[in-house]
């Protein structure tokens, strides 16, 4: 699905990724974990042609994403959820939820679905999105993101700042994003919730990938935490 | 009663005020209130791509001045009839708000800033060089004779009246339309993140052009109205003053407001008036006056009081 072949970019003359492949498939989460500054989320930014790809290549079910344009790497399907939330703050929450759904075909439909996901937005509907909670905000996020109906999803740091019930019902979500087949990439430090979720960890160092490895492995050889995160 | 009947109320009351606000007024009050009417349309468009896309120009007056030069001209060179020339001017300020705009969006922020005014002076110097059409400086006056439309004097101070409502209340409705669609939330989208807006698919760029378009043709039209109204089209609309302006009027008025282009207009129109009845150093008290506002209602006057007391005024 999601394929990232020895990508290279970074901030104008600043290069953060010198060489980072991963491959995402449907119905798996795969997990970029590694210290503060390593390229976690300027990989996400480069998916998503944020940052400019200097080197290497991005694909969607083969499709090249490498010189498209932001707007319509979204239209392939690609979500988006990053750091800091970054909501339509003076917009309501109805009103966010309408600006991600401008896109979707069945709008009604995708609606009640996403707050079925996310049932305590329903509560919320004519609120000011600044005005929420912080697990309220990253649940807003999440909808936002999901209503563009997409087939990958980039989840970045999701349970930053969460409180740990707030943290369970982000899990849940991302839980059943995978059961409907979406393909998850997820950048998290918090090992404890990426040993529970995650299908496949990418350790990532100075903006190289260095292993890429499943859980259960991990799981098998935790001194690999230490020696990748200091952990 | 739910918000938008709220805001439809506001909007209908505003305009049935004006209404009969001429019946009432002495004229040179319905005069000042026809001249406010006509900026405050202005102040609308500017507040479009001020206000709701988060886009801060200093070269409205480009766009003011092709509304106005488009419609005087025609008028005044080739001797047209006041509505064929008003449509000249749309499209007049259509097309040099289409070409401003595909240039200077490829700029932000202070460059976007400096690029539209570097536009408004070429604009400006443009019409001073082609003096012999335009008078530059000294412009131009259309004559009582040709501003005849459908029959009605529009140099009569009640036609002139209630021609300045007509125009407004179309704006003013277009505009609370306007940000209740889909389109007046996507500006909100991109003003307030437009990362965001292009991660969820929208393609920035192009729906900002519209809102420059949108922007530039509501000023042209106000531009328009304003030489067929008051008979002048002169350099002096086409300076910096007049890109200035209306940053001063949705500003004190409430910028991402409906309404608050009016009563920024009507604040400073009736501030200046008065402040220059008492002393000869009024734009220093205009000036006081001005800080004054912006220290104790920094969103201004509509704004502030969405944000204190009455959130769902639009």
């Amino acid at each position: 699905m999601l394929n990232l072949q020895n990508i290279q970019s970074g901030y104008g003359a600043v290069q953060v990724l010198f060489d980072l492949s991963l491959n995402a498939k449907a119905g798996e989460i795969i997990c970029i974990m590694g210290r503060n500054g390593a390229g976690k989320t300027t990989t996400l930014k480069t998916i998503m042609g944020l940052l400019p790809l200097s080197a290497g290549k991005i694909t969607l079910n083969g499709t090249d994403l490498s010189s498209i344009a932001p707007h319509k790497i979204s239209q392939q399907g690609i979500a988006y959820v990053p750091q800091g939330r970054r909501l339509f703050s003076e917009l309501s929450v109805a009103q966010n939820l309408e600006v991600g759904l401008l896109h979707t075909p069945d709008k009604a439909q995708t609606r009640e679905e996403l707050l079925t996901l996310f049932p305590r937005l329903r509560d919320r509907l004519k609120q000011q999105a600044d005005t929420l909670s912080g697990g309220e905000q990253q649940m807003l996020a999440m909808a936002r993101a999901l209503a563009i109906k997409p087939s990958v999803l980039l989840l970045d740091e999701p349970t930053e700042g969460l409180q740990p019930s707030m943290i369970d019902l982000i899990r849940d979500v991302v839980i059943k994003m995978k059961e409907q087949k979406l393909a998850v990439v997820l950048v998290e430090q918090r090992v404890d919730a990426v040993l529970n979720i995650a299908d496949q960890v990418v350790f990532v160092e100075n903006g190289r990938g260095l292993e890429t490895t499943d859980t259960e492995a991990l799981r098998a050889e935790p001194e690999k935490l230490y020696r990748y995160l200091g952990v | 009663m739910t918000n938008t009947a709220k805001s439809n109320t506001l909007h209908f009351g505003l305009l049935f005020f004006l209404a009969i606000a001429f019946l009432v007024l002495p004229e040179y009050h319905s005069g000042n209130l026809a001249r406010i009417m006509i900026l405050a349309i202005y102040a609308m468009g500017y507040n479009v791509l001020f206000g709701y896309t988060g886009l801060l120009s200093l070269g409205h007056a480009l766009f003011f001045s092709a509304g106005m030069y488009g419609l005087g001209l025609t008028m005044h060179l080739n001797g047209w009839t006041p509505a064929p020339a008003f449509v000249v001017a749309l499209l007049t300020s259509t097309i040099v708000a289409a070409i401003v705009g595909f240039l200077v969006l490829r700029t932000t922020g202070v460059a976007f800033m400096i690029v539209t005014l570097m536009f408004a002076q070429a604009g400006y110097l443009t019409i001073l060089y082609f003096g012999t059409y335009t008078r530059g400086d000294e412009g131009f006056a259309l004559q009582q004779a040709t501003r005849q439309l459908i029959g009605f004097d529009l140099t009569n101070p009640s036609v002139r009246y209630y021609t300045a409502l007509i125009l407004f209340s179309v704006v003013l409705l277009l505009l609370a339309y306007l940000v209740r669609s889909p389109f007046g939330r996507t500006l909100v989208a991109i003003r307030e993140n437009e990362e965001r807006a292009k991660m969820l698919g929208y393609n920035v760029t192009a729906i900002k052009l519209q809102a420059v378009i949108l922007s530039g043709v509501i000023s042209g039209a106000s531009g328009a109205a304003y030489a067929l109204l008051f008979g002048y089209a002169g350099a002096t609309f086409a300076t910096v003053q007049y890109s200035i302006l209306p940053l001063l009027w949705v500003l004190v008025g409430g910028a991402g407001t409906t309404t608050g282009a009016f009563f920024g207009v009507l604040f400073m129109t009736y501030l200046i008036d008065y402040a220059s009845g008492q002393t000869n150093a009024y734009l220093i008290v205009v000036g006081l006056v001005l800080v004054a506002v912006t220290l104790f209602l920094p969103h201004g006057i509509v704004g502030t009081l969405r944000n204190k007391y009455a959130g769902w005024l639009p």
